[in-house]
């Protein structure tokens, strides 16, 4: 499937389909390029409209009325409560829905424009393990097109409910969800920054190193199960990668000179760092498994930040070549290299985004700090996504592509925040008196191993 | 006869005492030499008792001086360490400019007498600027001192370089004063 965004063709046959979306929005006519009338600062320039699979545009939001979750007698309250609150902020993270909340009545006007509304309708019942299901029907006296029941410890709630989100979500749009990921992150911690987790959404804050010694750049495996990151732990900087599940990190790429700034392929097989075995900061691409590397770039100049297009064909990269840092692409091989960002006098921090078409990176004002922008893969628009002032950082895109999570010093202290691909709907994940930097978005992650799933439809 | 040898060796153990001082004296300031060696006195007194006596008080005389002369190469060589110049650098520059130029170049000419130190040069910058790309313009400022020293003449067999990026400040204040205090090469001598 290709769509056509900014006068070229993107592949979205990476995302998955759902011919429901062509169901549910079946009305919907395919828009070609519908231009969001966003304030911009410095270029005039604004993001084109967004696709998801089926052509569907971000901006047709899909209408969704949330009834609400009856409870059986014997419910848990808190289950309930928790259920009820994290689906519906899930929901609305999510970006894609025009939601409309339980103990509403229907909204006769909207139903006029929107003849397509979804509802949502969930049910819990009692004992040791709750037990909730939920259904879609695409009318309210329709019959439901999917029907599913859950079942899970009542502690597990806050789990059930974003595992019930994703997957409402994918019914829905075909689309990933970011319901069921983490952040991983560094924060200053005993004198060191030591790396840790945490939910998409900002719960279940986990601490995952103790090397008590200086931590940067972590990059989360496509697969989940990885967490590679630069660590000074032998008094240089080299690269580690650990298990998520919390094994000890295991040295990947250890020479006296600087090891720093991984990224995973896409496949999930290589790793592209940079490093300075060689004499000087230069792009290489070895094994996930070791191995031998190969060396991408031969500059005198510092090579670093490197960051996998999603189809592992070419790989953006920061370079000061040309006197200050600035961003390239090339290909995966080394070749081809062409500058990515013309204006301004420090560009760094490449994110390909995972949908391919866009890529985020910041830029240094003279008097504004490091601000976030994102580009075409043709350097041709550059958009500024963050306006507040200090520094905004790292970006890091979700995997399905529609927010990017960063680090900023708004608050005074750096904080992990997140915003959808618009810069807009800014939401701050971590709360804590620890600088908080560095975030890395995990993959969709199958952490419900306490839920059982059972499909009526 | 007993007493023109009494006055001979005296004579002899004042001068060898002096010579000592003196060479002790020079090698402060030239290049180190390796530590005196304690030689036999030429003069060989009849074995008396009296002679045997002065003997070990001439050599003992020896021993210390030999010793504290040591203490000062010590203390000289020790003085030498802690003279090391930081090397402070511009905004996101990595050339050295010319009071950078300076520091450098006195680390140099101390370095070079001692040829048996092993030079750790680490590089640091200010807090502006990516994590990854500091580090890599960290290394790149430990580089050129590096590349200076070694121009200078120094053994590069025993200059390493470390990068620390902007993880250790010398200044953790957020203003010009301190970023330009932490935009530098800091020399260790192991």
């Amino acid at each position: 499937m290709e769509a056509t965004v900014w006068g070229f063709t993107l592949n979205l046959s990476v995302l998955n389909k759902s011919r429901l979306v062509k169901n549910l929005i079946a009305a919907t006519f395919i828009k070609a390029l519908f231009l969001m009338p966003l304030p911009v600062h410095g270029q005039q320039e604004v993001l084109p409209e967004v696709f998801l699979s089926g052509k569907v545009a971000l901006s047709d939001r899909v209408s969704l009325h949330f009834t609400g979750i009856r409870a059986a007698s014997g419910a848990s309250p808190e289950a309930l409560d928790t259920l009820s609150k994290v689906l519906i902020r899930d929901l609305t993270l999510s970006g894609l829905f025009d939601l409309r909340l339980p103990n509403l009545p229907p909204d006769s006007n909207r139903s006029l424009s929107a003849p397509t509304i979804t509802y949502l309708e969930g049910s819990l019942g009692g004992g040791s393990s709750a037990k909730a299901s939920f259904h879609l029907k695409a009318g309210l006296k329709a019959a439901p097109f999917w029907d599913n029941v859950y079942e899970f410890p009542p502690v597990k709630a806050r789990v059930a409910a974003h595992r019930i989100a994703a997957d409402l979500i994918r019914q829905i749009t075909g689309e990933p969800s970011v319901a069921l990921t983490r952040i991983a992150f560094t924060a200053k911690a005993n004198g060191g920054k030591e790396l840790y987790t945490t939910t998409f959404d900002g719960f279940d804050l986990k601490r995952c190193t103790t090397l008590g010694s200086a931590l940067m750049s972590p990059s989360w495996s496509p697969d989940g199960a990885q967490i590679a990151f630069t660590s000074f732990k032998r008094g240089n900087a080299d690269i580690y990668v650990m298990n998520f599940s919390g094994s000890a990190p295991h040295l990947y790429q250890g020479s006296p000179g600087v090891d720093s700034a991984p990224d995973w392929s896409p496949d999930g097989s290589k790793l592209a760092y940079s490093s300075s075995e060689d004499g000087n900061a230069e792009i290489y691409v070895r094994p996930a498994i070791g191995g031998a590397a190969k060396r991408l770039t031969y500059d005198a100049a510092i090579e670093t930040a490197p960051s996998w297009s999603p189809t592992g064909r070419e790989i953006a990269f920061t370079s000061d070549r040309l006197g200050l840092p600035q961003v390239f692409i090339m290909d995966s091989e080394g070749g081809n290299v062409r500058r990515l960002t013309p204006f301004g006098n420090y560009n760094d921090s490449p994110a390909w985004s995972p949908r391919g078409d866009m890529i985020a990176y910041v830029r240094r004002g003279d008097n504004e700090g490091f601000q976030i922008y994102v580009t075409d893969t043709r350097g041709e628009r550059h958009v500024r996504l963050t306006t507040a002032a200090g520094d905004n950082m790292s970006p890091t895109w979700s995997p399905d592509g529609m927010k990017i999570a960063f680090t900023s010093n708004r608050s005074g202290v750096y904080q992990i925040y997140t915003m959808d691909l618009y810069g807009r709907n800014v939401e701050r994940v971590t709360d804590s008196g620890m600088e908080c930097t560095s975030p890395t978005w995990s993959p969709v992650l199958q952490d419900s191993a306490e839920i059982i799933i059972t499909s009526r439809k | 006869m007993k007493r023109n040898d009494l006055l001979r060796v005296l004579l002899l153990a004042g001068l060898l005492l002096m010579a000592v001082l003196v060479i002790a004296g020079c090698a402060k300031k030239t290049t180190p030499v390796p530590p005196p060696e304690v030689t036999t006195p030429v003069a060989a007194p009849e074995k008396t008792d009296d002679a045997a006596r002065l003997e070990a008080e001439r050599l003992a005389a020896l021993e210390r001086a030999r010793a504290d002369s040591l203490a000062a190469l010590a203390r000289a060589e020790q003085m030498a360490k802690g003279s090391m110049q930081v090397v402070y650098f511009d905004y996101d520059k990595s050339n050295l400019r010319p009071d950078a130029r300076e520091a450098a170049n006195m680390n140099a000419a101390v370095i070079q007498k001692y040829s048996n130190w092993n030079v750790r040069i680490e590089g640091n910058c200010d807090e502006r600027g990516t994590e990854e790309y500091n580090l890599s313009l960290g290394e790149r400022r430990a580089n050129t001192v590096r590349d200076f020293f070694v121009n200078f003449g120094v053994d590069a067999g025993h200059v390493t370089t470390v990068s620390y990026g902007e993880t250790r400040p010398a200044d953790p204040g957020h203003d010009e004063s301190a970023w330009a205090k932490n935009r530098r090469a800091e020399i260790v001598i192991q």
